[in-house]
């Protein structure tokens, strides 16, 4: 696997590797250290910081090398994680100087929309990761979503938790209401949609290599609302969601839907993994 | 056009219907609902010169509160929105409101409109035939209407008492003839003779429901099924779009629930997504008025056609400062009263007491 970890020299930076190696995804891949020097004095503070960073994951990895650049932060990152065929591109969060929503909105949020890769933004990297959410919408293009994740979460050994929210109202008096008030148990016992998809779902994640508990959650309101109500209470240390890109929208189609993925990543106070599904991860498959 | 429509009937009778009938067919069907449709409004405003005491002291509306109370109740009453809002606009050319009062009118139509829908399904859920889950998407489509209009109806009053519109020229009596009225007076000089003034109001009003249900009949088949919007059930939508969408079927329909009703075949369960839900009945609010600016534009009367624009303009204004301003706190929080409203059948059946008394208590008291 090819990783791209980025560093401005913060210990937020640092963390985000630290993320990287509990996660184990590294195992064996290829890391590239990627900093941007806007000047001449603060290239020794971000070589600083990429040592410390390679020294957390030269265990893991079978190749670390740093690159820093000059010029324009921002730009320069995009091009390296646009062009460089990674599989896996970490960031920090931002949360110093202007206001994180503003920062927030004009960087991460634009990685998440246009990296070709699975993009990991660290925020309050805890010391072991002992439960993940992985939210999956109960579709297609989700199952592609869940197996990814589980190959890539797979080396945590953390309890997984399957999120599956369901939004809808019946417009029908025959419609089946017990499926808008059904758990996850039981959606999955009266074979439901989300029954279903629950089902499937947990067997790409044991075929991907999860071996911990898998629990299955299913429930009712406001997508957003209710992700971030999940995460508050079960005390999550990482999120999982698909990328708002997905192979099957259509240009158009995709300018109509809502970004439920930034809207996460804007609003979430943990960890958040996006799920880029158009990239196979060839090299982290199961044999 | 009807706008009563029961949520859980809607996906069958006109799809049904229509699949069974050419486009020439749909095209006179369309044609004599709009013939019905003057002649109802004519009928209406000739019945309605008698009616003004029977409105102002039998009825009592003698203020713009009196007058949203009596649209909101016969709105109730019938079923529908735009028959009562197409006679508000015939009582003011008839001189029986004045324009605070029509404008107010034909918001209370809207309020009204949906009512009856939760009420029969809180009966059966009473009766324990259904579970209060059913009820989900008409109560979300009442408090979405009651939440816009409340502030819209102030908005709309403030509009309408400046000197915004002073150019348009707010008199009902504007001197102009209605196209309607030339074609049809003849018909009316033999109705006139036939029967008797009392009769008039009753009969226009039956001809107005039954051009209402043509024109629900000469609706097309949409198949929405074969587009982006076939995903409705399952994908979110950013607020706008869901929110250009209720507006754009809703012209085409002209009618909240029937616009409702074509996304019902779209899910093979009937849901759809409170997130795409409340922007696409907030839409179709601004656009349901379209049938009754044809009824101000029939009667030639420009106060009557101002009014009916102010009522879309306040209720677009609301309702886009609120997707541009705080869509994410106004969906939250309309989602939770409406889960909260149902979880307890007293609080539903209090919910809906409250809804009709206020309307009587505006009657009564203004």
């Amino acid at each position: 696997m090819r990783v791209l970890v980025y560093t401005d020299g913060s210990k937020d930076a640092e963390q985000a590797a630290v993320l990287l190696e509990k996660l184990g995804v590294a195992r064996g891949g290829e890391v590239t250290i990627f900093a941007v020097s806007p000047r001449q004095e603060q290239e020794d503070e971000l070589e600083q910081s990429a040592d410390r960073i390679e020294h957390t994951l030269e265990d893991d990895a079978s190749n670390v090398r740093t690159v820093i650049r000059r010029g324009d932060a921002n730009r320069q990152f995009m091009e390296e994680a646009e062009q460089g065929h990674y599989d896996l591109v970490i960031v920090a969060r931002e949360h110093h100087g202007r206001p994180p929503r503003l920062r927030f909105r004009s960087t991460t949020s634009e990685l998440a929309k246009h990296v070709p890769a699975h993009l990991l933004v660290a925020r309050n990297v805890p010391d072991k990761l002992r439960r993940i959410l992985i939210c999956s919408a109960a579709e297609t293009p989700s199952a592609e979503t869940v197996r990814l994740a589980g190959l890539i979460t797979a080396g945590s050994g953390a309890e997984i938790s399957l999120l599956h929210v369901m939004s809808q109202v019946p417009l029908r008096s025959d419609s089946p209401e017990e499926d808008l008030q059904a758990s996850a148990e039981g959606a999955i016992e009266r074979h439901t949609h989300e029954g279903e998809h629950f089902e499937a779902a947990i067997a790409a994640l044991r075929a991907a290599g999860v071996t911990g508990d898998i629990r299955p959650i299913l429930r009712h309101g406001l997508v957003v609302d209710e992700v971030l109500d999940e995460i508050k209470q079960g005390q999550y240390d990482l999120l999982v969601v698909g990328s708002h890109r997905q192979p099957t929208l259509t240009r158009w189609l995709d300018v109509l839907l809502d970004d439920v993925t930034g809207e996460l990543l804007l609003k979430t106070p943990i960890s958040t993994l996006i799920i880029y599904q158009q990239k196979a991860l060839a090299a982290a498959e199961p044999s | 056009m009807s706008k009563g429509r029961d949520l859980g009937e809607l996906p069958t009778s006109p799809a049904r219907a229509i699949k069974q009938r050419g486009q020439p067919a749909r095209w006179w069907l369309f044609l004599i609902s709009i013939l019905l449709f003057a002649v109802s409004l004519i009928l209406i405003k000739e019945g309605a010169r008698p009616l003004a005491g029977v409105v102002r002291d039998t009825f009592s509306v003698t203020s713009p509160w009196g007058a949203l109370g009596f649209g909101w109740l016969f709105a109730t009453v019938i079923l529908s929105g735009s028959p009562v809002a197409a006679t508000a606009l015939a009582f003011l050319d008839a001189g029986v409101l004045d324009v605070p009062e029509t404008f107010a009118m034909v918001a209370g139509s809207r309020l009204g409109a949906s009512y009856i829908v939760l009420f029969v399904g809180f009966v059966y859920t009473l009766r324990g035939s259904r579970s209060e889950t059913s009820l989900s998407a008409g109560l979300l489509s009442l408090l979405v209407t009651q939440a816009i209009y409340l502030p819209a109806l102030v908005f709309g009053f403030f509009l309408l008492t400046s000197n915004v519109f002073s150019g348009l020229g707010l008199s009902a009596n504007n001197g102009l003839a209605s196209p309607v009225d030339a074609l049809m007076d003849p018909v009316l000089a033999l109705l006139t003779s036939i029967l008797p003034v009392a009769g008039l109001f009753p009969m226009g009003f039956g001809l107005m429901l039954g051009s209402f249900w043509l024109f629900d009949q000469a609706l097309p088949e949409f198949g929405l099924g074969q587009t982006s919007l076939g995903r409705v059930n399952r994908l979110l939508y950013r607020p706008i779009v869901s929110f250009a969408m209720g507006a754009a079927l809703t012209a085409l329909t002209m009618s909240v629930s029937v616009s409702l009703g074509l996304l019902v075949p779209l899910s093979a369960r009937g849901y759809i997504r409170q997130e795409n839900a409340i922007p696409y009945i907030m839409g179709a609010n601004i656009t349901t008025f379209i049938d009754t600016l044809v009824a101000a534009a029939l009667l030639a009367n420009p106060a009557a056609v101002t009014v009916v624009l102010v009522q879309m303009l306040s209720v677009a204004a609301v309702s886009l400062l609120i997707l541009l301003v705080g869509f994410r706190l106004f969906e939250r929080l309309l989602s939770q009263v409406s889960e909260w409203i149902l979880l307890r059948k007293l609080r539903l059946g209090v919910y809906l007491a409250a809804t009709l008394v206020l309307p009587l208590v505006l009657l009564i008291l203004f």
